[in-house]
């Protein structure tokens, strides 16, 4: 059976790689080192796939906006705008045997998400990659991934609570699929930011260390209680937490461990990691 | 703003970052670009000129006035001055 071995969490700011010297030299290097860590912390968990919990931009979830969707594509080459966030175009296989028990079983557990053949994997989903589980110059992601898509730009978002839940159900399919696989997660994104709103630059640190505390004392219930118009006042993309509160669920609401947290690029950017 | 109107503006703006050739026909000739998105023409000095303020507060979303900005070339301070400012 599938185990669950890692569980990771990370910024995905555009500006680390796009626009990386508008940080000094020290506050880059930590940024890279935080990424160097977990990147290490995931080798030594040695998995086979990595389950991807990333959000889009308005971009890709456009037209219909899904508030989760998987990816059921074979393959997928990118970000569009590699060229603009300094990165390889690279290329990325997914496990689609996972992908479809995830998808199938999510459904009988009464999580109807939307799916897609046809995906755009956005810097959410791709910086990290880069940073994590590339061979950096070749355009090659290591691992095979599955891809969770949220909506976390788009009202009506749907409550950390549901996200939470959708991460048990995960974490049990996981467990149940029949292959001996070692499976990673990693959440993107966050914490306080305010992308093309009136605050742009602006970072909520009081609201990220409360976040912070909450995940890494465990408390689950203080951090479901957030509701989306509370996260919004912080900045107009500070619901990309609903990403680590899916992989929170997937590691079951234990605490994480922060390995890092600074306020840089514009966004409130912290990295993390859980034991399974 | 009606949410078809609204749409076929943020249809734009997203374009704008996904299609490269619509940002340069966009600078061309903006009019005949958002005539072809079926964006209401009284909407039409209000992309032209970046009136970022307005266009936020009619709920056009923050993400995508950033692609706007962009093909106007509308740096990022110059960019939170607008949608600050009430008379953009």
């Amino acid at each position: 059976m599938a185990k669950l071995v890692i569980g990771l969490a990370a910024s995905h700011a555009p500006g680390i790689t796009a626009r990386a010297e508008e940080e000094p030299q020290e506050v880059r290097g930590r940024v890279y080192r935080n990424y160097d860590r977990l990147r290490a912390l995931l080798e030594e968990a040695r998995p086979d796939v990595l389950l991807v919990v990333a959000n889009d931009h308005v971009t890709y979830m456009f037209e219909i906006i899904p508030q989760f969707l998987v990816v059921t594509a074979d393959a997928y080459e990118g970000p569009p705008d590699h060229q603009w966030l300094r990165i390889p175009k690279y290329r990325v296989k997914f496990h689609t045997d996972l992908t479809s028990f995830i998808l199938a079983g999510l459904l009988e557990r009464g999580f109807d998400v939307a799916f897609s053949a046809n995906p755009l994997l956005d810097h959410a989903t791709m910086n990290p990659l880069h940073f994590l589980a590339s061979d950096r110059e070749g355009g090659v992601i290591k691992y095979p991934i599955v891809s969770l898509l949220t909506n976390a730009f788009v009202k009506p978002l749907p409550p950390l609570r549901r996200g939470y839940q959708l991460g048990l159900a995960l974490r049990e399919l996981v467990e149940q699929f029949p292959e001996d696989l070692r499976v990673a997660a990693l959440a993107t994104g966050g914490l306080s930011h305010d992308p093309g709103g009136p605050r742009w630059g602006y970072v909520d640190e009081e609201f990220d260390r409360r976040f912070l505390g909450m995940l890494t004392r465990g408390d689950v219930e203080s951090a479901l209680k957030l509701t989306p118009e509370e996260v919004l006042s912080t900045g107009g993309g500070s619901y990309e937490i609903l990403n680590w509160v899916v992989v929170w669920g997937i590691m079951r609401g234990k605490p994480a461990t922060l390995l890092d947290y600074v306020p840089s690029y514009n966004i409130g950017s912290a990295w993390a990691y859980w034991t399974p | 703003m009606k949410a078809t109107d609204k749409f076929k503006i943020e249809a734009l703006l997203r374009d704008f970052h996904l299609k490269p050739e619509v940002r340069e026909r966009f600078l061309k000739d903006p009019d005949s670009v958002m005539r072809e998105y079926g964006i209401d023409p009284r909407y039409w000095p209000l992309l032209k000129e970046g009136r970022l303020h307005t266009l936020y507060k009619m709920g056009v979303h923050q993400l995508l006035l950033y692609h706007l900005a962009h093909v106007l070339g509308i740096k990022r301070d110059e960019y939170v001055r607008r949608i600050n400012s009430p008379e953009f």
